[in-house]
C-alpha cells in the first residue's frame, strides 16, 4: 500500500508540472487571440488571403532597434497585414532557430536585422525552399542569397562626419591629431563609417593617431580614457555608434577635455540627448523608423513579384541617406522621434 | 550501492524505468498534445522537426554532462568549449578535409575535457571552480584565436550536416538518437559506466573496491569534451559559421536539460534517455513561447519557474512520503 503510493508520489509532481505548463499555454493562447492579430491560435482561419510578415529583430534592448521594430510594425499594420516578431537577443543560434520558427509559421515574407550576418545562410536557404522572400534590414547580408538589403549610406555618413570635424577644426592650429573608436572587424558596414571618416580627414592633412575597436559602452569609456592619456594633444574623435559614443563623450567630460570634438553615429535617443547636453558634438542620424517602413514596402513588392530598384545591383543593396545632427538642429530631431 | 547488492537488479531497474523515469516523457507528450490542440502551427510536421533539430545541439552536449553530473561533478566550461571547438571546426574543415577534420575536433574536445579532469583530480580543485576558470580561459582563447570575428565556412557542402535531412528526419536529431543509445549502453553496460555511477554514489567506497578515481574522472571529463565537440560540429554546420561569443549561457541550457531529466546534482544515478527527453521538452517550450509570442524576458521567467518546479520534485516526494507513512502508522 505504502509502496504503491510511493510510486505514485514520484509521478505526481511531473503531472503538476505539466498542468502548470498547460495553464500557462492556454493563458498565453487566449491572450494572444483576444489581443492583436499576431500568431494567435485559431483566429487566422478563414482569412487565408491575409499576408503575414515576420520580423526577426537584432536585440530589443537597443533603442535603435526598438525604433526600427516600431516602424516595421506600424507599416505592417497600416498595410493590413499580420505581424509576427522575434527577438534574437544578441545570439546567432537564437537568430537561426527563431527565424526558422517564423518560416514554420508560414509568413509570406521574412525581414531580418541580423546579429551575425555570417549565420544568415541557413535561414535564407530554408525560406527560399518555401518561396518566402528575405529582406535584410541593416547590419549586413553576410554573402547570403538574400533578396534585398536595406542599409544606411554608411560611407556617406562617415564623410559628413569627417567634413564636420575639418570645418570645426580649421581655425584651431592644433596638433591635427584625431582618433577613431570602431566596432570589431566583423561589422562590415559600420566599419565603412570610420573608413570614410579616416579618408576624409587624412586627405585634409589630419593624422589618425589611434584606431581601436570595442563594442560596449564600458569598452568605449576605457578606450577613450587610454587615448586621452597617450595622446593629450588630440583634437577630435569619431565613434562608430552612439552606444559607444555617449560613453566616450563621458570619458572626455570626466577628463575635463571638452575642447575635443566628439562625433558618433546612429542618432538614437541617448545619442541625441548627449548632443543636446553638449557632451557629444554631433551625431550622424540614421533612420531606423523609416527603414522599418521601407522593409515592409519592399517585402510587399517581393511578395507581388515586382522588380526592385537597387543602389548596388550586385549586392542587391538599397541605400538610405543619413543626416548630421548638431546642437543647432537637435531639438527638432528629438521632437520628431517622440 | 544498494542496487548492486540486490538480488534481482534487472527487475528493479525495470520498475524504476516504468514509473519514475517516465515522468518527463509524460510531461512532453502532454505538452505536445496541448500545443497540437491550441496552436495551428503545431499541426504542421515542420514545427516538430524544427524542435527536434534545435533540441539536438543542446541535447548531445547534455549526454556528456549527464555522465559528469552522475559522477557528482560539474562542468561550467562547455559553452566556452563549444565556441572554441566551433571555431576550430569552421577553420579546419576547409583545410584538411571532412574526415580528418572531424577526428581532430573530437580529439580536441577530449583534450579540453581531460584538461578539466586533470585540474580536478591532480590539482584537487573543486570541479565548480576548475571549470569556471577554464570557462574564462576557453572563451578568451576563442576570442584570441578568431580575433573577435565571425568565421564562415569555405566548404559549403559541410553545412548539410547541421541543416540536412535523412529519411525525412533532421540529421542532427538522427545523431542525437544514436548517441543517446550509445550513451545509455555505455552507462549501463560498460565498466566505465558502472564506475561513473559508483564514483557518484560514494568515492570512498569506489576507491576501496579498487576503482581508479583519477582515471575515471579524467575519462568522465573527456567524455563531456567529446560530446560537446559533436555539438560544436553540428551547430557550426547549422549556422554556416562560428564566432567566439556564440551561445553565451550554453552551459546553463545543458545543465538545465540534465537536471530536468531527473539526474540529481548529488550524483550516483541518472538516465541518458531522460536527458534526451528533457532536451526535447526544453526546445519545445522555447519554440512554443516563440509561436505564442511570449515576451522574450517572460520566456526566461517561465524556464526558471519550470526548473524550480522540476527540482522541487525531490522535496515534494519526501514531504509526501513521510506524511503518508505517518498517516499509515
Amino acid at each position: 500500500m505504502v509502496k504503491t503510493f510511493g510510486k505514485f508520489a514520484k509521478v505526481k509532481p511531473f503531472f503538476i508540472l505539466s498542468v502548470v505548463i498547460a495553464i500557462f499555454l492556454l493563458a498565453a493562447c487566449s491572450s494572444s487571440s483576444s489581443g492583436d492579430t499576431s500568431s494567435g491560435g485559431n483566429n487566422q482561419q478563414g482569412d487565408g488571403d491575409k499576408k503575414k510578415i515576420g520580423f526577426s529583430n537584432y536585440n530589443m534592448q537597443y533603442g535603435y532597434f526598438q525604433v526600427m521594430e516600431k516602424g516595421t510594425k506600424d507599416a505592417v499594420e497600416a498595410a493590413g497585414f499580420d505581424y509576427v516578431m522575434h527577438d534574437q537577443k544578441g545570439d546567432e543560434a537564437l537568430m537561426v532557430s527563431g527565424s526558422q520558427d517564423l518560416i514554420n509559421q508560414r509568413v509570406d515574407a521574412l525581414i531580418i536585422s541580423p546579429i551575425k550576418p555570417g549565420a544568415l545562410g541557413p535561414i535564407v536557404q530554408s525560406a527560399h525552399e518555401k518561396n518566402i522572400p528575405v529582406v535584410i534590414n541593416d547590419v549586413g547580408g553576410g554573402n547570403s542569397d538574400y533578396d534585398a538589403l536595406i542599409i544606411s549610406d554608411n560611407y556617406g555618413g562617415g564623410q559628413i562626419a569627417g567634413e564636420f570635424a575639418i570645418e570645426n577644426l580649421k581655425d584651431s592650429n592644433g596638433s591635427k591629431e584625431v582618433a577613431i573608436i570602431k566596432l570589431p572587424a566583423s561589422h562590415e558596414y559600420p566599419n565603412k563609417r570610420s573608413a570614410a571618416f579616416k579618408k576624409t580627414v587624412t586627405d585634409a592633412g589630419y593624422k589618425v593617431v589611434k584606431e581601436l575597436a570595442g563594442q560596449t559602452p564600458e569598452d568605449a569609456y576605457k578606450i577613450m580614457k587610454d587615448i586621452l592619456t597617450s595622446n593629450p594633444n588630440l583634437e577630435a574623435v569619431f565613434i562608430e555608434t552612439d552606444t559607444m559614443g555617449v560613453a566616450a563623450a563621458q570619458a572626455i567630460v570626466d577628463a575635463k577635455r571638452q575642447d575635443i570634438i566628439a562625433i558618433s553615429f546612429d542618432g538614437d535617443e541617448a545619442g541625441l540627448q548627449a548632443v543636446k547636453e553638449g557632451t557629444l558634438t554631433a551625431t550622424i542620424k540614421q533612420k531606423p523608423y523609416e527603414m522599418g517602413q521601407m522593409a515592409v514596402e519592399i517585402a510587399d513588392k517581393l511578395i507581388k513579384g515586382e522588380k526592385l530598384q537597387f543602389d548596388n545591383e550586385e549586392k542587391r543593396e538599397i541605400h538610405v541617406d543619413v543626416t548630421l545632427v548638431t546642437k543647432d538642429n537637435v531639438e527638432e530631431v528629438l521632437k520628431e522621434i517622440k | 550501492m544498494s542496487e548492486l547488492v540486490t538480488q534481482s537488479p534487472v527487475k528493479i531497474k525495470f520498475q524504476r524505468t516504468n514509473m519514475k523515469e517516465k515522468g518527463i516523457l509524460f510531461a512532453l507528450i502532454l505538452l505536445w498534445l496541448i500545443l497540437f490542440a491550441t496552436n495551428e502551427n503545431f499541426r504542421y510536421l515542420d514545427s516538430y522537426l524544427g524542435i527536434l533539430r534545435e533540441a539536438s545541439f543542446i541535447g548531445i552536449a547534455a549526454i556528456g554532462m549527464t555522465f559528469c553530473i552522475i559522477s557528482g561533478n560539474f562542468d561550467l566550461s562547455v559553452g566556452a568549449m563549444l565556441a572554441l571547438l566551433s571555431l576550430l571546426t569552421v577553420s579546419l574543415i576547409g583545410q584538411v578535409g571532412i574526415v580528418i577534420g572531424l577526428i581532430i575536433i573530437l580529439l580536441a574536445g577530449a583534450i579540453l575535457g581531460s584538461f578539466n579532469g586533470l585540474l580536478v583530480t591532480m590539482l584537487k580543485i573543486p570541479a565548480f571552480i576548475a571549470t569556471l576558470a577554464t570557462y574564462f580561459i576557453f572563451r578568451a582563447v576563442a576570442f584570441i584565436y578568431s580575433d573577435g570575428t565571425t568565421i564562415q565556412f569555405s566548404e559549403k557542402g559541410f553545412t548539410v550536416l547541421g541543416n540536412g535531412n535523412v529519411l525525412g528526419l533532421p540529421i542532427p536529431f538522427v545523431l542525437f538518437v544514436l548517441l543517446t543509445l550509445l550513451g545509455t549502453i555505455i552507462l549501463r553496460r560498460t565498466s566505465f559506466g558502472r564506475h561513473t555511477l559508483a564514483v557518484g554514489n560514494s568515492e570512498k567506497a569506489s576507491k576501496i573496491s579498487g576503482i581508479s578515481i583519477i582515471r575515471s574522472k579524467i575519462l568522465i571529463f573527456a567524455t563531456v569534451g567529446v560530446f560537446t565537440a559533436v555539438s560544436a560540429i553540428l551547430l557550426s554546420s547549422r549556422l554556416w559559421s562560428a564566432s567566439p561569443g556564440m551561445k553565451e549561457g550554453f552551459e546553463f541550457d545543458v545543465i538545465a536539460a540534465v537536471v530536468l531529466g531527473g539526474t540529481p546534482l548529488t550524483g550516483g544515478k541518472g538516465s541518458v534517455f531522460n536527458t534526451f527527453i528533457a532536451a526535447i521538452f526544453l526546445a519545445t517550450l522555447n519554440t512554443a513561447m516563440n509561436l505564442f509570442q511570449v515576451d522574450s524576458y517572460v520566456q526566461k521567467v517561465v524556464i526558471g519557474v519550470m526548473l524550480l518546479l522540476a527540482l522541487s520534485v525531490h522535496g515534494i516526494q519526501k514531504l509526501f512520503g513521510t506524511f503518508f507513512k505517518k498517516a499509515v502508522e
